[in-house]
């Protein structure tokens, strides 16, 4: 996967609710943006549920690229469902993943947090190079690695701010640790932005509907 | 293997859901809001210690309850493969750096890697805690019916994130079995012989856009479905959940207490900061 | 028998019977937005107590008339009106409790965690309380059979059981018009025996109106008062099932093969070199006519 899954008991309790209350927040300003809308499109939910169906089924799915990997296509369910409902899927993707596992329900709000800079990001870029990049699939693909790399900073940052339990490194030692963690984190982000663009540019043949004329 | 089983380390949402609907042990009996506060002690449990015997006597418990449940030993063990990876992913690089008294090193020409104490004994608490959470994880859910999980996510979270979580978690079971059905479909026509990493990752990704389209494309049918029947943004899952009872409550009391006294008499815990 | 020949240049197709007519399509089109032709000058009607059958293969356009008929998708072109009012002109935003559909996927339609919760959904958005939504619930659930699936899961149904729990979740609205499409599509023999018995008495003892959409003849000659045949996205022929099923000509037109009983009986005629006499459509009707023709 192109970013990890933080497991229960790496962060301090204080931690623990601090990113939790920043993710809440967030989350909270997504529900107020869906439910203020002045025609709200209740085709939305449908929609946002079968694309955390849709993602969350895909992470079962283990590519047989560089010995097995999972992917979140965090940047794709922001392209798709749009920061706002995006926000909410990966909320949603965290939970269904702690229940089985991966990544810890106390890490839920950290993770969650790192996953909406990646909705975030890859929505804005893909919208953003609309005009100066055209063509679906590398639009996608330079989206999702901006997001990814963005969702592996905030990850970072959120270690180095919280520091993990029973580690006695200095700063700069965690720093390169993790360093050479999110050099990993970017090989198998460019795999996802491979994949990513490819799934859009199919959606964009098939289905252009669905990317809409604010994507398109 | 199941149908919507596609990675074996991975739990099997559909096994785990008919073990949930089984409700043969005691602990199926036991209130969905007893086994959730459960899991929010154990988590806080773990969040606050950092001590390793703690972690060692509760992980065992935990994997006893897991067991006594009648539930599936073997395949836990299994489906423990991504957690170790994620703790060891994380953990792995520091722990050589760690403080202590070294125990070996592996040199690697211009630099040696050291490995403490410390740094052993923290992979391995982190480790034990991970597969804490794991256990109880499932054992909840694999103890919990269906209706009631989905009535408990309809009573916590706000609209629209409680409809679109009981949408998704009621379709997920035929999105994975469809996802299944595709690669079977792909595997079928040689499609998982590994080509080259572009070939592989566009048979991948033209997988992944079908399970996206054909999800939504079921949405349209499914919102068309709930308009019919005057759907006006709002359903209810209100399937009656059994209350916590006296015992319930003696359980967590009593928890509480353990980690109260944990908090304030066993070193190397207090994790608060 | 009615064949349909329509006056391309007539705007209009008039009401048949204006006091019973309970819907009425007037020269209705669709088209999607990739440009392919849902229905084009469809004319078609449904009067109080009967049991219409749309037949015609894949494609033909009977699925879009149908949604047309809940409000779900509007004509682009001429109107629909479902008791009285206009879906095309008027508020069509409450059409939904007057005219209930039984969709072709039981997956889509029951969406709901439980199959109560899935039966409840539409009483509850009728204004119902908790406790009586519950009981139109039961009771509906009880009327197809289903009660002992209360509990279950969606997901653990068969699909005879999952379309059964469907039909409830219309039935407890109490419409006074059913559409079902393909109801009998991939169920067993037993289940769709089930739905048939089950539409009978939506009109015999609900009094309720219903429109079916099949391929099925089979099924549709032994539960239809008036059978429609679609093509192309019209209704070109109408009329009861014998009239319309003892002409092999009309029926390849459609895309279609005609019933097992009658294709028997005309088989069984032309091997004794003789002319039909009856139109036996249902399986009771084709022993007593060859028992007579023996006799």
């Amino acid at each position: 996967m192109a970013h990890i899954h933080l497991e229960d008991g790496s962060f301090s309790l204080f931690f623990v609710l601090l990113w939790w209350t920043a993710a809440i927040i967030l989350v909270g300003i997504a529900i107020y943006l869906m439910r203020s809308e002045k025609k709200p499109d209740r085709r939305k939910i449908t929609l946002a549920a079968f694309c955390t169906a849709a993602a969350f089924a895909i992470f079962q799915v283990s590519l047989p690229i560089f010995g097995g990997v999972h992917l979140n296509l965090t940047p794709l369910i922001g392209i798709l469902a749009g920061p706002a409902a995006g926000s909410l899927v990966v909320l949603i993707i965290n939970i269904l993943s702690a229940a089985i596992g991966h990544g810890g329900w106390g890490l839920i709000g950290a993770n969650t947090l790192v996953n909406i800079v990646e909705v975030f990001v890859g929505y804005s870029c893909f919208r953003l190079l609309k005009t100066t990049i055209p063509d679906l699939f590398p639009r996608a693909g330079i989206a999702t690695i901006a997001g990814l790399f963005c969702g592996n900073i905030a990850m970072i940052l959120i270690i180095i701010i919280s520091g993990v339990q029973g580690v006695n490194q200095s700063t700069g030692q965690i720093l390169t640790g993790l360093s050479l963690l999110a050099a990993v984190n970017m090989g198998v982000a460019v795999v996802e932005a491979f994949i990513t663009g490819l799934i859009v540019a199919y959606i964009g043949k098939v289905r252009p509907d669905l990317l809409g004329d604010e994507l398109l | 293997m199941s149908s919507t089983m596609i990675s074996s380390h991975i739990p099997d949402l559909d096994l785990i859901t008919s073990y949930a609907q089984r409700e043969g042990t005691f602990f199926s009996r036991v209130s969905p809001w007893t086994k959730f506060t459960g899991l929010l002690l154990v988590i806080l449990l773990i969040t606050l210690t950092r001590n390793l015997v703690i972690c060692g006597v509760l992980y065992l418990i935990i994997l006893g309850l897991y067991a006594s449940a009648g539930l599936p030993v073997k395949k836990l063990f299994a489906w423990y493969t991504l957690p170790v990876l994620f703790v060891i992913s994380l953990v792995g690089i520091m722990v050589w750096t760690e403080p202590g008294t070294p125990l070996f090193s592996l040199n690697m020409g211009l630099f040696a890697l050291t490995l403490t104490d410390n740094g052993l004994i923290l992979i391995i608490t982190l480790l034990l805690k991970a597969l804490i959470s794991v256990t109880y994880s499932l054992f909840f859910l694999m103890t919990t019916r269906y209706q009631h999980f989905s009535a408990m996510i309809y009573r916590i979270f706000p609209s629209p994130l409680d409809q679109i979580f009981l949408l998704a978690y009621r379709y997920l079971f035929l999105t994975l079995s469809m996802t299944g059905a595709i690669f079977k479909a792909v595997r079928s026509r040689g499609g998982g012989i590994i080509h080259s990493v572009r070939v592989q990752g566009r048979i991948f990704a033209e997988v992944f856009a079908l399970v996206f389209i054909r999800s939504f494309d079921r949405a349209e049918r499914v919102h068309q479905a709930m308009i019919a029947r005057g759907y006006n943004g709002k359903y209810e899952a209100g399937t009656d959940m059994p209350k916590p009872g006296l015992s319930g409550f003696c359980v967590i009391g009593a928890f509480v207490c353990a980690i109260a006294l944990i908090v304030l008499m066993v070193p190397n815990t207090g994790g608060l900061y | 028998m009615t064949i349909i020949h329509r006056d391309p240049h007539a705007p209009h197709c008039p009401p048949i019977d204006k006091k019973r007519e309970l819907i009425h399509v007037d020269c209705a089109s669709h088209t999607y937005p990739d440009g392919s032709v849902g229905i084009h000058d469809m004319c078609f009607y449904v009067l109080r107590d009967e049991i219409v059958a749309l037949c015609g293969p894949n494609g033909s356009g009977k699925s879009t008339l149908l949604e047309h008929l809940n409000g779900l998708l509007t004509p682009s072109k001429g109107d629909v009106w479902v008791n009285g009012r206009s879906i095309t002109h008027g508020e069509r935003s409450d059409l939904w409790k007057d005219v209930g559909v039984v969709f072709q996927r039981s997956d889509d339609q029951l969406f709901a965690p439980t199959v109560l919760d899935d039966v409840m959904f539409g009483p509850l958005n009728l204004g119902m309380s908790h406790d009586d939504a519950q009981a139109a619930a039961m009771s509906a659930l009880e009327g197809v059979g289903a009660a002992d699936l209360v509990h279950k899961l969606p997901n653990y149904l068969s699909g005879g059981q999952k379309r059964l729990v469907s039909i409830a979740g219309v039935l407890a609205m109490k419409p006074k018009i059913m559409v079902l499409d393909e109801p009998t599509s991939d169920l067993d023999p037993l289940h769709s025996e089930r739905v048939e018995a089950l539409i009978l008495r939506f009109k015999r003892d609900y009094g309720i109106s219903v429109v079916i959409a099949t391929h099925d003849l089979d099924f549709a000659a032994r539960i239809a008062d008036r059978v429609c045949l679609v093509k192309n996205g019209s209704v070109f022929a109408e009329g009861t099932p014998d009239e319309v099923f003892y002409n092999p000509v009309l029926i390849e037109e459609a895309g279609l093969t005609l019933p097992q009983t009658v294709r028997i009986y005309l088989e069984y005629c032309k091997a004794q070199g003789r002319e039909p006499e009856q139109r036996p459509i249902r399986r009771d009707e084709l022993i007593r006519a060859l028992q007579l023709s023996q006799s």
